[in-house]
């Protein structure tokens, strides 16, 4: 696989500004699911520090609503550890399989990268493969994930801070918004396919 | 003891994460195990769709199902996906006003 020099300059802004308009949908799904998460961290007993850490740290929503859960229940550390782990043991074949489209890529961009890897980031980092190609790949990615990673850890903070900050009509209507970008991004590569 | 927890935490769950960055750069895999590789993209997102979809609004199964619906109408257009979100959030409001 060779790099694409096209004549027409593609530059280093316009690949990370294209990887933030990617990411931006993972940001909007991931607000009201960040601030339950605050809010439930907060109600089981953590900190804000704490809950905003773990949000900085573990990045993985549905093992950090389980760990609040947990929390609040009372249960050990490595009960918790170990569910984690189970829970997130997905992100293995994930990582595998990004790592894959993204094998040109130097260590160093891959192994942060690999970090930043969830269902939504990886789905849509997916999609978009033919980025990794292009002159500039590592830059839509990292703004891809950091844009992710901005509305997780801003979420959290702001649901362990404010509370339910958010509308519930709005907070309930936004549920829907991970979903609607899952289904926006299959459709048009069913299309492709079907021509 | 809780930072202690999300540290265990942190470092189970990043080390699966960053083990392929590792190993999958110099390896060339046979084409069947290409082809699963690039299929795992579909797969997620067809686990991640259903039946979540569905359980957007509790016990109104519909509602979810419509502002999927209402998503892949607009996505159809090959617009950018963020439309399709914003469409399907204006829906899943308008139903449950």
């Amino acid at each position: 696989m060779e790099q694409v020099h096209s004549t027409n300059q593609i530059t280093k802004h316009a690949v990370i500004k294209n990887g933030m308009l990617a990411g931006f949908p993972i940001f909007l799904g991931y607000l009201p699911i960040a601030i339950a998460y605050g809010v439930l961290a907060k109600e089981s007993g953590l900190t804000t520090f704490e809950t905003t850490m773990m949000s900085v740290l573990v990045f993985a929503g549905a093992a950090q609503l389980m760990a609040a859960g947990m929390f609040a229940a009372g249960t050990m550390f490595i009960e918790i550890v170990i569910a984690t782990f189970v829970l997130n043991f997905r992100h293995f074949i994930m990582s595998m399989s990004f790592m894959n489209t993204t094998k040109e890529f130097p260590l160093k961009w891959r192994f942060p990268l690999s970090l930043g890897i969830t269902d939504e980031t990886f789905a849509v980092s997916s999609l978009h493969k033919e980025e990794a190609n292009k002159m500039y790949g590592p830059y839509f990615y990292t703004s891809l994930i950091v844009v992710a990673y901005c509305g997780w850890v801003f979420g959290s903070l702001a649901g362990a801070l404010l509370g339910d900050v958010l509308p519930r009509a709005l907070s309930t209507s936004m549920g829907i918004a991970l979903y609607a970008m899952f289904i926006g991004l299959l459709v048009p590569s069913i299309k492709k396919n079907g021509e | 003891m809780i930072m202690m927890t999300i540290i265990g935490m942190a470092i189970v769950t990043a080390v699966p994460r960053f083990i392929p960055a590792f190993f999958m750069g110099d390896t060339t895999f046979k084409p069947w195990v290409n082809r699963w590789l690039n299929a795992i993209p579909f797969a997620a997102l067809g686990a991640l769709i259903f039946p979540g979809v569905m359980n957007v609004i509790e016990d109104r199964p519909l509602v979810g199902v419509a502002g999927g619906v209402i998503a892949a109408m607009i996505a159809s257009f090959n617009v950018n996906v963020i439309f399709a979100v914003i469409g399907a959030i204006l829906t899943v409001f308008l139903l449950t006003m």
